[in-house]
């Protein structure tokens, strides 16, 4: 063969065998016939043409040569799946479950890991902290000296900006209404790389001058003002005060991205953030502005990282000199702006989707099973087609588009179960999850949907097929007219499908129960209080109308009172934070009598009560006594700390009469006097670690106008006897009672506070435990399967036995045994996979083991419960063998 | 045999057509089609292997045409292909229907023929 027959026998292969096949012989000699004329031409260029035609023609004609092939293939398939409506429609719920719940997962993966923030070149935006090592605060945000030295020392970015959320009352155009506001500092929107959409932004001069400007989130602008195209210029009342409105972001921004840790709710308008004179010299306090920052180009993350790192001493030499050994300490952690919003939830996510990947697998495993159990049926339609001329991979290919086919109406129908899922999925997870918004249907899930239509074929579908075409070709029509018996391999390959999905089932179900133990042994956890009975109320007073410190707490009194005399009201009271929601942290110094601690382990959680709080929250005494009326009003300032602070300062002694001050040593701050000691509390969710507290009267606190804001808002708490729905309607009517301008937020059981409070936990242990119950389901649908198939392939042999005066038990306990050493075989393999895969979930869990043996037992007990199941109808089936019948049918 | 309708088949492509002309005076093989087809055409038609036997499969089970051991030269062992009843119908239908085509454009002054 010459050369250029090789090169075009080479072009051939392009076609599809078959047509390669009909016409192969024909093309070559016609090609030669063509290649001989135009060299007898003697010309180059004939014989350039001729080859440039030849490749154009077998690169247009093979493609549509393959469609056709395919065309017919998928018509086949469609009308083999129409004749088996059992077979096909339990292989496509299986796949349509798998693949749905695949999509519904990852459309999770796409909004929160995948989609980049929504602001100009978010890669090279960072966040920073401020941190002290050792102490119980993981990281904190900036103070204001702090940001300002950093911003004007760092040379690795072209903008830094503070930002710091509060709420306001927006009130004078509708009902008055709570609205998320973010002071900023004038760079932010630029820093994001964003701009407004009408009017202006914050200017350097509106922060200079403190000018009482506000730029509105479109939502807000569209919420409360219709989009009014008037609105720049407009004055509008944010607790009390007058703000002009200068600008309106576009409709795709929003900022804060929500996203765990504080200052993280989207805002509804962005105000200047205008330190004060006061917040400028505040050193060692007030550590509360977030500072986002974008890296400057051609600058690395870790040349940022280093700068900042290096000029941390100058940082404290910027400190006064009482502070500054406090101040060398601090360092200032760096994080990409994403991997901080995402945080903490990247591991439950991948978790998911790793669970859902095993949903998907055991219903690969399930179709395989099913196209393997009908391969013994149908090797008779297959080996008549071997007989007509199919070849092998003829038909390897048809059953590979059988199984695309599958997969697609799988795909169709999961996609639709998906979508339909989303919905549940975010409602049950709320604000758990961060960056919600972004959670949608678009191109890139639908692209994951399809290229799992074209994958899971090639998992589900290669085995079998070739297993089938080749039998079909060795074995073809050799047959007698019973249904071929399965050979020792297909056995072989059945027995070890039912394995794998033992495996896949019980490596799910122990990470479903990992997580459903942690979360029980969560719920069961102290918060340290009583949470039966209570209910919980927020409300703000206003600066308009309750401007000075007395005015507030005077309302306040007004309100305890008012509260006390609902009905059935057994105690009530009232406190700064909510319960598991403690955010004021500060540094102390305790008297000489305290063990000496170092001053870094000295920042601790600061509440301030009214009233019966403890008693009403349900919090015990552990010495001394709680406030009484007269605490906090003129006389000496009194302290109530918790137990934990108690035992680490005074291990052997008792701290009643013991003084404590806020600040540093040389502070100003007033010496309080230690009257009690109560059980610690939670400070956050359930399972956060627990750290120092204190307690003091509110009436305690200053009264001047700048402390007063510090305690605008308040968290009353009612104990009574009666059921918490009509004690909150109570509570609610009381509030408007006194002043119906109020807005009461959070009205809450307590009971309701503490659920929310593990809605992260809640979210991923119901997802995963609701795939695992999927899972345990197709995977006893495919276990079934195979042991029906098993024992309808066995009806002779069974005969013959109970014919020879077999018992039933005997045959039922044959069948149940198989299942049951197949099911061995399965833990000790899906064991050793979940050992090494839970491991990934030890940061998920609550007091409990990744290689906790309870879990694994009792998931072994659920598969072998399944196994027997699944073997039971079957093994039932058996033992109602007639001899006779099966003797017979030989 | 059902009998099938020319018709149903129409329009051809027109190189599925040419193919049916160059079969016209008799059976004969790829290369000849080739050659016949550019020649009828003046150069303006040049169909390559993949092309002719795209058409040759279509052709075939369609039932316009058949293949043919008949005219073997010496060793030439390749097949023939020949024009069936069928693809004489079509044929003669494509024909007509271009026929008709044309007569009617050609009452409009812009085709008629100089």
């Amino acid at each position: 063969m010459s050369k250029s027959q090789r090169f075009f026998r080479a072009l051939l292969r392009l076609f599809p065998a078959e047509f390669r096949g009909d016409f192969g012989d024909d093309m070559t000699a016609t090609f030669n016939d063509q290649a001989r004329d135009a060299l007898a031409q003697g010309d180059r260029m004939a014989a350039l043409r001729l080859w440039r035609d030849t490749i154009a023609g077998i690169l247009t004609t093979a493609p549509r040569e393959h469609l056709d092939v395919l065309r017919s293939d998928v018509r086949y398939a469609l009308r083999n799946l129409r004749r088996n409506p059992g077979f096909t429609t339990v292989a496509v719920i299986a796949l349509a479950v798998g693949i749905g719940a695949n999509t519904a997962v990852f459309s999770i993966v796409n909004g929160v890991l995948l989609q980049s923030l929504p602001y100009k070149d978010p890669g090279a935006l960072v966040i920073m902290f401020e941190k002290w090592p050792n102490t119980p605060v993981d990281k904190f945000e900036f103070s204001a000296p702090d940001f300002e030295i950093v911003r004007s020392l760092a040379r690795s970015f072209s903008g830094m900006a503070a930002f710091r959320s509060t709420t306001f009352e927006l009130s004078g155009t509708m009902e008055p209404q709570r609205i998320v506001g973010t002071r900023i500092s004038p760079e932010l929107i630029g820093v994001l790389g964003a701009a407004p959409a009408v009017g202006r932004g914050i200017t350097a001069d509106d922060d200079r001058t403190a000018a009482r400007v506000a730029v509105l989130s479109h939502g807000l602008w569209t919420r409360a003002f219709g989009r009014d195209p008037g609105i720049v210029g407009r004055t509008i009342q944010l607790d009390g005060q007058g703000y002009t409105v200068v600008g309106v972001m576009p409709e795709n921004f929003s900022f804060p991205p929500r996203g765990g840790g504080r200052n993280a709710e989207p805002a509804d308008l962005y105000l200047p953030i205008a330190f004060t004179p006061f917040e400028r010299g505040a050193f060692g306090m007030m550590y509360n502005n977030t500072v986002v920052a974008r890296l400057a180009p051609g600058v690395t993350f870790a040349q940022a990282r280093a700068e900042i790192g290096s000029m941390l001493p100058t940082l404290a030499e910027r400190y006064p000199p009482i502070l500054r050994q406090l101040a060398a300490a601090i360092t200032i952690p760096m994080s990409g702006f994403a991997d901080e919003v995402v945080g903490g939830s990247r591991r439950m996510i991948l978790v998911l989707m790793g669970a859902v990947a095993m949903v998907l697998l055991i219903g690969c495993v399930d179709v395989a099973n099913l196209m393997l159990t009908r391969a013994g049926s149908r090797q008779r339609e297959l080996a008549v087609r071997s007989a007509l001329g199919a070849s092998a991979p003829r038909m390897v290919r048809q059953l590979l588009t059988e199984g695309f086919v599958l997969a697609s109406l799988g795909a169709v129908a999961g996609g639709l179960l998906a979508y339909w899922t989303m919905e549940l999925l975010l409602s049950l997870a709320g604000t758990s999850l961060p960056r919600v918004e972004s959670i949608r249907f678009d191109g890139r899930v639908i692209a994951f949907t399809v290229a799992l239509a074209l994958v899971t074929p090639l998992v589900f579908g290669v085995v079998p097929a070739i297993r089938a075409a080749v039998q079909s070709t060795f074995e073809a029509l050799k047959e007698g007219t019973r249904a071929a018996t399965p050979g020792r391999g297909r056995h072989r390959l059945l027995a070890s499908l039912v394995v794998a999905q033992f495996a896949l089932a019980l490596m799910l179900s122990v990470g479903a129960g990992l997580l459903v133990r942690s979360f029980i042994r969560l719920l069961a956890s102290n918060p340290g209080f009583r949470s039966e009975h209570v209910v919980t109320a927020t409300t703000t007073v206003p600066v308009g109308r309750y401007a000075s410190g007395p005015q507030v707490k005077q309302f306040y009194l007004r309100a305890t009172d008012a509260t006390h005399a609902i009905p059935g009201v057994t105690a009530n009271g009232a406190s700064t934070d909510r319960p598991l929601n403690i955010q004021e942290r500060r540094t102390f110094t305790p008297d000489a009598s305290a063990r000496e601690l170092p001053e870094l382990s000295r920042v601790i959680a600061a509440t301030w009560t009214i009233g019966s709080y403890f008693e009403a929250m349900g919090i015990p005494l552990k010495r001394g006594r709680f406030f009484t009326d007269a605490d906090g009003r003129g006389g000496q300032p009194v302290v109530i700390i918790n137990e934990l602070m108690a035992n680490r300062l005074w291990p052997d002694q008792d701290p009643i009469g013991r003084q404590i001050k806020w600040g540093i040593a040389a502070s100003q701050s007033p010496w309080m006097t230690i009257v009690g000691v109560v059980g610690d509390v939670k400070q956050s969710a359930l399972g956060t670690e627990t750290i120092a507290q204190t307690y003091e009267p509110l009436f305690q606190l200053p009264d001047a106008p700048r402390v007063a804001n510090f305690y605008r808002t308040i968290n009353l708490v009612v104990r009574s006897s009666r059921e918490p729905a009509s004690v909150l309607a109570d509570l609610r009517a009381t509030i408007q009672r006194l002043d119906p301008a109020l807005p009461v937020t959070n009205a809450q059981a307590l009971a309701d506070v503490v659920g929310e409070s593990v809605k992260p936990q809640r979210f991923s242990m119901t997802v995963v435990a609701a795939f695992a119950l999927i899972a345990l389901g197709l995977a006893a649908i495919g276990i079934y399967g195979v042991l029906a198939n098993a024992v309808s392939q066995e009806t002779h042999e069974i005969g013959v036995r109970m014919a020879l005066g077999a018992r039933p038990s005997t045959v039922v306990w044959s069948v149940l045994r198989r299942s049951l050493a197949l099911m061995a075989v399965g833990v000790v393999i899906g064991g050793a996979g979940a050992l090494a895969i839970t491991r990934v979930m030890s940061g998920l869990l609550y007091e409990v083991r990744p290689t906790d043996a309870a879990t694994f037992a009792t998931s072994v007990l659920v598969l072998a419960g399944l196994a027997v199941a699944a073997s039971l109808v079957p093994a039932w089936r058996a033992t109602r063998v007639d001899p006779l019948i099966a003797l017979r049918a030989e | 045999m059902i009998r099938r309708d020319a018709h149903d088949l129409l329009p051809l492509t027109p190189a599925m057509f040419h193919v049916l002309v160059a079969l016209a005076d008799g059976e004969t093989h790829g290369y000849a089609i080739m050659k016949d087809v550019e020649e009828l055409t003046g150069g303006g038609v040049r169909l390559s292997t993949g092309t002719l036997y795209g058409i040759i499969k279509r052709l075939l089970a369609d039932g316009l045409i058949r293949e043919s051991y008949g005219a073997q030269r010496g060793d030439d062992r390749r097949r023939a292909h020949a024009l069936t009843a069928f693809g004489r119908d079509v044929a003669r239908a494509e024909a007509a229907r271009l026929e008709h085509t044309l007569s009617i454009a050609r009452r409009k002054p812009l085709f008629r023929k100089a």
